[in-house]
């Protein structure tokens, strides 16, 4: 049976926790924050620890994407240079955690982040390229999450249905294309299948 | 200057990965581009160079001689393809989609990498100008990606490897037991109180009813 490698698992792990108290919050800003629609919010509300467990254990890739890629990243920085906005304790916090180990991997492995985060190697190089500062400050202005949901409701129910034990083989299988960028692009027009 | 040293050595990386992943030397050169001479001369005392010395894996038709080595082989490549299609060069998206693979199948690896080298030079016209082979379809039941023949009809009806996987799964009661599933939840809330840093907390999730 395969086993995530432990940090990614108590990265996924402790993320899904946040986002379930989140959804399950009364202000009922989940939607807000994260991104998702209201079967979204409600999946992830009623979600058990056995299937927050099951997620976290088997799955090689994050449960969690970036909200900004390479090209949207800047403008996010640029905005937190000029904005008065201020987030909430938590909110900041949990997303130092999260954008510090995206580039922590990006940092590692551009390689390992575009499975692991389904980015492309630009978003990845970009990630790579923040300091400590930017990741801090851009966490205390942000107001919703910097990673959001890699499942839906219908996405994360169709892994959960498989049996235990080969749920990493079926994510793998129903990870949705990525619209090839710039060197990918230019490779798929001559490798074309 | 710099940057061709730098690209050397990131080749050289991408071989001393490729020789610790089981690669034979003939691999190993068509990946990096690295001479013979070159790989004896950094990586002399390494096994992977002197052994495998016959020609390497490229029948596509023994993939489709057993349920597993097929299902395996759409595993690898679907890491190899999203790997690759997100702009990771192709050296590095065959090895790290090779560790994933093995990673996922710790005890039961049925792909060396020689024979993952073949599916992607059969899908892909990487290193190698021969025509594809085989070409990855979405299963139009359960939305999996997998390999098929290059002349197998884009309708074909016949349920997918992963279709039947979760079929045969499904039959054979993998699914946990209550008890287990039960035992699970639990060490979860424990983990999470011990990673909260309180024992009174560990003890009270403990006590506490699983959802």
């Amino acid at each position: 049976m395969f086993d995530a490698s432990s940090s990614l698992r108590v990265a996924n792990l402790t993320s899904l926790m946040w986002l379930r108290e989140q959804c399950r919050a009364p202000d009922e800003q989940a939607a807000s924050l994260f991104g998702i629609d209201d079967d979204t919010v409600r999946f992830y509300r009623d979600l058990s620890d056995v299937a927050i467990e099951a997620l976290s254990r088997e799955l090689d890739v994050s449960l969690f994407v970036p909200r900004f890629d390479n090209k949207t990243l800047p403008a996010a920085l640029d905005a937190e240079c000029s904005g008065h906005a201020q987030a909430a304790t938590g909110l900041a916090l949990h997303n130092i955690a999260s954008l510090q180990a995206l580039c922590d991997v990006c940092r590692h492995s551009v390689a390992e982040a575009t499975w692991i985060y389904r980015i492309n190697r630009e978003t990845a190089e970009a990630y790579a390229a923040l300091d400590h500062d930017q990741v801090v400050s851009l966490s205390r202005t942000l107001t919703a999450c910097a990673l959001l949901p890699r499942y839906d409701a219908s996405g994360a129910a169709r892994i959960l249905d498989r049996p235990a034990g080969s749920r990493a083989l079926f994510a793998a299988a129903y990870e949705p294309d990525t619209a090839p960028t710039g060197e990918a692009a230019r490779r798929s027009f001559h490798l074309a299948h | 200057m710099a940057n061709h040293t730098h690209q050397h050595f990131r080749r050289l990386d991408i071989a001393r990965e490729a020789l610790d992943l089981g690669a034979r030397r003939s691999v190993v050169q068509l990946i990096t581009g690295i001479s013979e001479r070159e790989l004896r001369h950094v990586f002399g005392a390494c096994p992977s160079l002197t052994a495998n010395c016959g020609g390497r894996p490229s029948s596509v038709d023994k993939l489709f001689h057993g349920r597993q080595l097929h299902l395996h082989a759409c595993d690898f490549y679907n890491s190899f393809h999203h790997i690759f299609h997100r702009g990771v060069a192709p050296d590095e998206a065959m090895v790290v989609a090779y560790r994933h693979y093995q990673r996922r199948h710790p005890d039961d690896a049925r792909l060396g990498f020689d024979r993952a080298f073949s599916i992607v030079t059969s899908v892909c016209r990487l290193w190698t100008a021969a025509a594809p082979s085989l070409k990855p379809v979405r299963c139009r039941t359960c939305g999996a990606r997998f390999l098929t023949l290059i002349g197998a009809s884009e309708h074909d009806d016949t349920p997918c490897t992963y279709c039947r996987l979760a079929k045969r799964l499904s039959r054979h009661g993998r699914v946990p037991t209550d008890e287990a599933q039960d035992q699970v939840a639990l060490s979860t809330r424990v983990r999470l109180a011990v990673m909260a840093g309180t024992q009174g907390a560990a003890t009270r999730a403990a006590s506490s009813p699983i959802q």
